[in-house]
């Protein structure tokens, strides 16, 4: 799950509140949480911004800085290698199981495997993805 | 005794936009009466009147311009005259390229068998980490242009895609794939993130609501930021 997602996903646990609120309460401006949560290349590069959002959400640091690393367009670009190249795919899924198979489809949204072994297929939303790995 | 429209706008305390804002009367319009380019329509006059407080007769019909050092309004613009030009402020030096802009570069130019990381910074002649960020953009920009013309859209390959500026364009093929389902009538199970299961046959979607009619007869919309995968029941 890419930063922005992430933040997306705490802000949405937490209520729901605007950027304005965040703003208000962290210091971290509203383009910055805009730019952060909206952008599909790597955003965040300020320390002290993500220190004060990891402080509200009341989450570690290490969740957004590692993060950080896993910004959108780099999953964009694995699914189109694995699609391409027709190589499997593992998927790990944010406090799920992962999914290992071949990408039939990928758009900004989600993305369709095909599970080895008879398994069948499964659609994956894209924000639900925390990590992965070309195999 | 009648007086310029200017003198009792001064006298109000009020500027030529808020006058234009009271009176519905454009302030552009508001300069032309006050520098006696023209009289005042009837019109304008009753609006005008109005927004200061007076009589249509307390305002001059024709209105002496205002004293040359009073006017607030540069002549140059009222007269069609180009302004001068503003003196130059400091310059920011360009924006360095981003870490990403070369992700990206290297993950487009990995498409093609002719491009790679030395071709690339022999044709700039420089590192790529000693671009600006226009300078990559316009790179990125070039390798794109390259890869329409190479696959068209429409000629139907697994990565055929259009620009994400439109809801379609961002779930393209998961729209697909929802409306093949929902013409079926198969059934998906949907996992959310809480872990909770929900099955049924899709009623409706958005780029952003799916909507199932569960066994029982029972309508749920669900937003797709809640579900983490779904699968296709096996009958």
């Amino acid at each position: 799950m890419s930063l922005g997602d992430y933040v997306r996903y705490l802000r949405a646990t937490k209520g729901g509140p605007d950027f304005r609120t965040v703003s208000e309460a962290t210091g971290v401006s509203i383009r910055s949480l805009r730019e952060i949560e909206q952008r599909y290349r790597r955003v965040g590069e300020d320390d002290q911004d993500l220190h004060k959002l990891a402080d509200y959400f009341g989450v570690p640091l290490a969740e957004l800085t590692w993060r950080r690393e896993r910004w959108r367009k780099l999953l964009s670009q694995a699914l189109y290698s694995a699609l391409r190249e027709n190589r499997p795919i593992r998927l790990i899924l944010r406090d799920g199981p992962a999914f290992e198979g071949r990408v039939l489809w990928w758009d900004l949204g989600a993305t369709e495997l095909e599970l080895p072994g008879g398994q069948g297929r499964v659609v994956v939303q894209r924000h639900a993805v925390d990590d992965w790995e070309l195999l | 005794m009648a007086e310029n429209l200017w003198e009792i706008r001064r006298r109000k305390r009020m500027k030529v936009r808020d006058l234009a804002a009271k009176s519905g009367v454009p302030a552009a319009v508001i300069h032309q009466y006050e520098a006696g380019e023209k009289p005042v329509s009837e019109a304008h006059l009753r609006q005008l009147a109005r927004a200061l407080i007076v009589e249509t007769w307390d305002i001059k019909s024709l209105s002496d311009p205002k004293p040359r050092e009073e006017r607030t309004a540069p002549k140059a613009k009222l007269s069609g005259e180009p302004r001068p030009p503003k003196p130059p402020g400091p310059r920011r030096p360009p924006a360095p390229v981003r870490p990403s802009q070369i992700t990206h570069l290297l993950g487009l130019a990995a498409r093609f068998a002719d491009v790679d990381r030395t071709s690339l910074e022999a044709k700039v002649g420089k590192p790529l980490e000693e671009l600006t960020a226009k300078e990559a953009g316009q790179l990125l920009k070039e390798l794109q242009e390259r890869i329409v013309l190479e696959h068209p859209p429409g000629t139907g390959q697994p990565f055929d895609r259009h620009r994400a500026y439109l809801p379609e364009g961002v779930d393209q093929f998961e729209f697909q794939y929802l409306t093949a389902a929902q013409k079926a009538e198969h059934t998906l199970c949907m996992t959310l993130f809480d872990g909770q299961l929900i099955e049924g046959e899709i009623v409706g979607f958005s780029p952003y609501h799916i909507t199932l009619r569960q066994p029982g007869g029972e309508e749920i919309t669900l937003s797709k930021l809640a579900i983490a995968y779904y699968r296709r029941q096996e009958n």
